[in-house]
């Protein structure tokens, strides 16, 4: 797919996407809100393991930092949305520019580990922190300002931020920077020799991914008017880690795909059986056996260069 | 069939984007819309499904009866998961799919907390059976209703019967989370209101979920404490139990007032033998106290729904908290939420456990107790309470 016609495509999603409300009903809107923020999740954890091939374990870490960042902002300091939510961004971009500092040190595996250590770490945090997030009874009664009061202007502004975010994740995606983080994820060596200061991009695709997500938390704590320490819990993690498998690692609008599917068939499943999660098994084993490419990859869409076997096969995804 | 009704629903929903949000305004002869959301999946699934089957019992025999305001009760089951932004989902779909007019649920602090912060967004009459966390009452709004009792009844019974016992320096066990704070605050309170003279003379905070309880169970025998203050919940006393038999801890003649609800049923039965006897503890209910036709005949509906000798008090508790509900319906004559809640407030109800009152504005609690026993041989393969008493909740629950 050229990349002119992505943005048309986004652009004309975005469109439709704003007309949800009138449906009227608002337990779609506040499912099509869901859906929204998991999505911008997704993609910035797809920065991170799709483009960096970092693999982090700990990703809701940086959801749920933004969270609190921006419920105690809105709450504690009647700091106004407009400015809470950046805030937000900047509190998560540091934590994880110094999360970052310490997991880009290390490798593969033991990446992987100490990601999910440090967002366990997160999740202590929230949880004894008792006076500032509220401990295991939550962070309750998010000052959510008048004019986001109704499901509807939540979701329409959740649809601008997002499509904002998504647009600049893009940008970041397809630009110099993030062909840089392609090329290491390919062959660091490589790539260092080329004069590429491999630890430095690293620790700013996992600053890049960690703010976004965040952002998609302070959007969280708003759309739940609540936030509670499991945000931060692995299990949330491995959740947005396999809405990124599912809808397919690297191909840009994949992980959006797994979110979606991720999401609905969970909502469907659970009113027709209660094994869930043994379902949810079935369907990543069957994922990662026969379309290793997930979603997307059944309607073509490849992942970015040279993510699997078919390295070197020119795509421009 | 409901669930694969409810399923074909929300298909069409969610595929059609149809519109069903409005369509649910309540008109005479229609049912009366009550949601339940309770674990059905993950951690407490048991317990979720044995309130919400309480809750179904209610209101089978409100519907034999000729229902609520000569309407029908309807009920609308979703799976709250146990955690408290999957509880959010339920309550919303609750309300905006299934146009419950009332809800019950939350197993959990954190799920009854997420509830009722959807109950005060969409303005509609939420009723907590179980939750005890003291958060709720704190965070108070005018939608929410607690029919449990609270952390400060908890705590504050088992102050009331340490000293009864006339323990002069107590050690206190609590698990290093809100539930444990709020526990020792509802205990302080009480030991005070009584003008009692015990002191809290060693605290050990174990981290919910440790495996290795031995350095509390170590600082608790090396205190000259005559008290234990415990509120090592349910399933996690197992471990605990078996931890400190092994060092004795509980033949050192110190009195011990277990808070948490390990004399429920189904934690009797899982301890079997290595129940401790002689401590004291608390339940929602039990099954052989009191001995009334109300309760037993309650009972007896329990067993052959569930098959189960020894009813579990789960059940219980979703009952009276429909019972609630439905005392306040039929007070206020309407389902319209402002009339319901101010019928509610200061509302007397018979409940399974006798008489209860719901406090007024800003309040919202009912006054309800906790039967406390002590630890016993029985003729069956598991412990039972021994002395069975009702403490009342009205002097502690605040």
């Amino acid at each position: 797919m050229k990349a002119n016609m992505q943005i048309a495509l986004l652009a004309a999603l975005c469109l439709g996407l704003a007309l949800v409300p009138l449906s009227g009903s608002t337990y779609l809107v506040y499912l099509a809100t869901q859906i929204l923020i998991f999505i911008l999740f997704a993609t910035s954890l797809n920065l991170l393991v799709g483009y960096g091939g970092l693999i982090s374990f700990g990703h809701a870490a940086f959801f749920a930092i933004g969270g609190y960042s921006n419920a105690i902002l809105l709450t504690t300091y009647g700091v106004p949305v407009l400015l809470a939510l950046p805030g937000a961004m900047v509190v998560t971009a540091i934590l994880s520019a110094i999360i970052g500092f310490f997991c880009v040190r290390l490798t593969a595996y033991y990446f992987s580990m100490l990601t999910l250590a440090f967002g366990q770490l997160v999740w202590a945090v929230a949880f004894k922190w008792r006076a500032v997030t509220g401990g295991d009874d939550g962070f309750l009664r998010v000052a959510v300002p008048e004019w986001l009061a109704t499901p509807s202007s939540f979701y329409l502004f959740s649809l601008l931020v997002v499509a904002l975010a998504v647009a600049v994740l893009w940008v970041v995606a397809h630009s110099p920077l993030g062909r840089t983080m392609m090329a290491i994820r390919e062959n660091e060596t490589r790539a260092g020799f080329l004069g590429v200061n491999t630890r430095l991009v690293q620790l700013i695709t996992f600053t890049i991914a960690g703010t976004f997500a965040g952002l998609a938390g302070g959007l969280f704590s708003m759309f739940n008017r609540s936030l509670f320490p499991n945000s931060a819990w692995w299990l949330q993690s491995a959740e947005v880690l396999i809405m990124v498998v599912l809808g397919g690692i690297g191909s840009f609008f994949g992980p959006m795909v797994g979110a979606l599917a991720l999401i609905l068939l969970n909502r469907l499943t659970l009113q027709l059986t209660e094994y869930w999660p043994a379902l949810l098994a079935i369907i990543l084993i069957v994922t990662l056996f026969f379309f290793p490419n997930g979603i997307a990859g059944l309607f073509g869409s490849r992942p970015a260069p040279g993510l699997r076997d078919e390295r070197g096969e020119k795509s421009d995804a | 069939m409901t669930k694969s009704y409810n399923a074909l629903l929300l298909l069409g929903v969610t595929l059609l984007a149809s519109t069903v949000a409005g369509s649910a305004l309540a008109q005479e002869g229609e049912p009366i819309r009550v949601g339940v959301a309770f674990p059905q999946t993950g951690a407490g699934a048991s317990q979720g499904s044995d309130t919400a089957l309480g809750i179904e019992m209610a209101i089978d025999e409100i519907n034999a009866n000729g229902g609520l305001l000569g309407r029908p009760v309807e009920m609308f089951w979703r799976d709250s998961k146990g955690t408290p932004a999957d509880a959010t989902i339920a309550a919303r779909d609750l309300i905006t799919l299934d146009n419950v007019d009332f809800f019950l649920g939350g197993y959990n602090s954190g799920e009854t907390l997420a509830m009722s912060e959807v109950a005060l967004q969409e303005e509609v009459i939420y009723v907590a059976p179980v939750g005890k966390t003291i958060q709720l009452t704190d965070n108070y709004h005018p939608y929410q209703f607690r029919i449990a009792a609270n952390t400060n009844t908890e705590g504050g019974s088992a102050a009331l019967i340490l000293e009864e016992l006339g323990a002069q320096k107590i050690c206190t066990i609590l698990f290093d989370y809100a539930y444990g704070h709020d526990l020792l605050k509802g205990f302080e309170k009480a030991l005070e209101s009584a003008g009692s003279d015990a002191e809290i003379v060693t605290q050990v905070w174990p981290a919910l979920g440790v495996s290795d309880y031995t350095p509390y169970i170590g600082e608790v025998l090396n205190s000259d404490c005559d008290g234990v203050f415990s509120g090592i919940w349910s399933g996690e006393f197992l471990a605990f139990a078996k931890q400190a038999s092994s060092f004795g801890l509980f033949d050192m003649g110190k009195h011990w007032a277990a808070a948490g609800e390990v004399g429920s049923q189904d934690i009797m039965e899982q301890l079997g033998a290595d129940m401790p006897n002689g401590i004291w503890t608390n339940s929602y209910e039990v099954w052989y106290y009191p001995d009334t036709p109300e309760h037993n005949a309650y009972l007896e509906k329990v067993r052959e729904l569930t098959g189960s000798e020894h009813p579990n008090p789960w059940p219980s508790v979703g009952y009276i908290g429909m019972q609630a509900l439905a005392a306040g319906i039929e007070a206020a004559g309407s389902t319209e939420t402002d009339a319901v809640i101010a019928a509610m407030e200061g509302l007397s109800f018979a409940s399974l456990v006798g008489e209860l009152t719901i406090g007024g504005e800003g309040d919202h609690q009912a006054n309800r107790g906790q039967y406390w026993g002590v630890t016993a041989d029985s003729e069956h393969p598991f412990k039972v309470l021994d002395e069975v008493r009702y403490v009342p909740a009205d002097d502690i629950m605040h």
